[in-house]
């Protein structure tokens, strides 16, 4: 039982975190940086795009910072997208 | 030893630029841009983190066009070579180094490129002007000669390349770390700099700041770190230019050099190697037999100069036994020499930076005046 709580707490945990997909290694740190000065903290990803492009790098960051992140994004006008959850 | 060679490379270093290059070198220095992990991400952030500061040094808002290189030479044939169309002609001055002529007739050759150069004596708008063609598309500035100190009025030159939409080219390498920039700076198409010059960075950094990422072709083709299936370099900068590992000590030198610069003052460092040229040219002055090429109240740092009767080589291997470095020739600038009347014998040149003093520049006045005594 105490495994199963533990797991689920895990679980819940792991769903917390959102991942944006942005590309280069450049503009995800522009976008750490700009998260980071309204108190978002993220960290650097290597990040599997939706679609296969190869090497791509984005941000994981706590999901109750989501629409914060999305008006960072609009406003410095970096290109992201959100990886779906069942991605792996 | 007194070390009078700056303008090639400043030397010492800031205690501050090695103690975080050594940092770097056993703390953090994974490959930025290529893992995720934390030593790759700390690199990159230091990347990002100088990226942020040569733009707000350039007082421009734009870190990702901030392109790192090894020195200006690679950044300039960068910014030449992919910018330059067939039949184009371009407009150098005559104060370009090598690191302009050759790779302008290498295009020559390869491209049917033609080329003007203009003077940069007198009324240097019209200089320009007068030399533009309908197939001009490209405008090169040194805005501080490496050989004289001659100072070419880059607004001037700015105007007249916004009015005749010409690109902009250039060449900081005497320019950045020793006065204050002009407002507008960011209008320069494209600005090559050196890291170890006046940036006190370590050799094997630099720089090139492009105004617009519309940019045709590259240069240098390899990995990125990002987009790896894509057969392009990808289209976003600076990754389309940084093709290959970025050198993460050499931009930390960048980094720690420009914030020592910026906590100096650029006033501050500009006055201190001005009084030191203008001391050098009062007591070179006095000494028979010597011509000064450099203007009393020259810009830069430099002060060139050469006897009657004496090779520059002979008076830099005299003063090298003194324990003075200067450096004698023609600093790889034969188009500088050719306008200033130096050919063939070029000069000798002593260059300053904010560690040298007046004591220095006394020492090796009695110094010179001691080897022309014995020549």
């Amino acid at each position: 039982m105490a495994f199963y709580v533990k797991k689920k707490e895990f679980k819940e945990k792991a769903m917390a975190r959102e991942t944006i997909i942005i590309g280069s290694v450049t503009y995800a740190m522009k976008a750490k940086r700009k998260l980071g000065e309204v108190g978002v903290q993220s960290r650097l990803i290597k990040a599997a795009p939706q679609i296969d492009r190869g090497c791509t790098y984005g941000l994981e960051f706590d999901g109750n910072d989501r629409l914060t992140v999305v008006a960072i994004m609009r406003e410095n006008g970096i290109a992201y997208e959100f990886r779906s959850p069942d991605q792996k | 030893m007194i070390y009078f060679d700056n303008a090639a490379t400043t030397f010492p270093k800031p205690e501050k630029i090695t103690e975080e290059v050594r940092r770097c070198m056993t703390e953090y220095c994974g490959n930025p841009g290529r893992g995720s992990h934390r030593m790759a991400a700390e690199a990159a952030e230091k990347l990002y983190e100088c990226r942020c500061e040569v733009a707000d040094f350039l007082k421009c808002d734009c870190p990702q066009n901030i392109v790192f290189t090894q020195n200006a030479t690679f950044a300039l044939n960068l910014a030449i070579r992919t910018r330059v169309k067939t039949g184009m002609h371009i407009l150098l001055s005559d104060q370009e180094h090598n690191a302009v002529l050759r790779p302008v007739l290498r295009l020559a050759e390869e491209k049917n490129v033609t080329y003007s150069i203009y003077s940069s004596y007198g009324n240097i708008k019209e200089n320009i002007i007068r030399e533009i063609r309908p197939e001009t598309g490209m405008l090169i500035c040194n805005p501080v000669s490496n050989v004289t100190g001659h100072e070419i009025p880059i607004d001037t030159v700015m105007t007249v390349a916004a009015k005749h939409h010409l690109y902009l080219i250039v060449d900081g390498s005497q320019w950045l770390g020793h006065s204050e920039l002009p407002t507008g700076i960011g209008n320069i198409d494209a600005l090559c700099a050196p890291g170890h010059k006046g940036l006190y960075g370590m050799q094997g950094s630099g720089f090139l700041y492009l105004r617009s990422a519309d940019n045709l072709t590259t240069f240098l083709d390899g990995g990125s770190g990002s987009d790896s299936k894509n057969p392009q370099m990808p289209e976003s900068l600076p990754e389309r230019y940084e093709a290959g590992t970025v050198s993460t000590p050499a931009v930390v030198s960048l980094l720690e050099g420009i914030r020592f610069v910026r906590r100096i003052g650029l006033q501050t460092i500009g006055s201190s190697e001005k009084a030191l040229v203008s001391r050098a040219y009062e007591m070179l002055s006095g000494i028979s037999g010597f011509r000064i090429w450099t203007r009393e109240d020259g810009g830069g740092s430099v002060l060139s100069f050469s006897h009657e009767k004496v090779h520059p080589d002979i008076l830099c291997n005299e003063l090298d036994r003194r324990r003075i470095c200067a450096r004698s020739g023609y600093h790889c600038a034969p188009l500088a020499h050719r306008s200033a009347g130096t050919d063939p014998r070029g000069t000798v040149r002593i260059s300053f930076s904010i560690f040298n003093s007046s004591l220095e520049v006394d020492i090796f006045y009695k110094e010179l005046c001691d080897i022309m005594r014995l020549l």
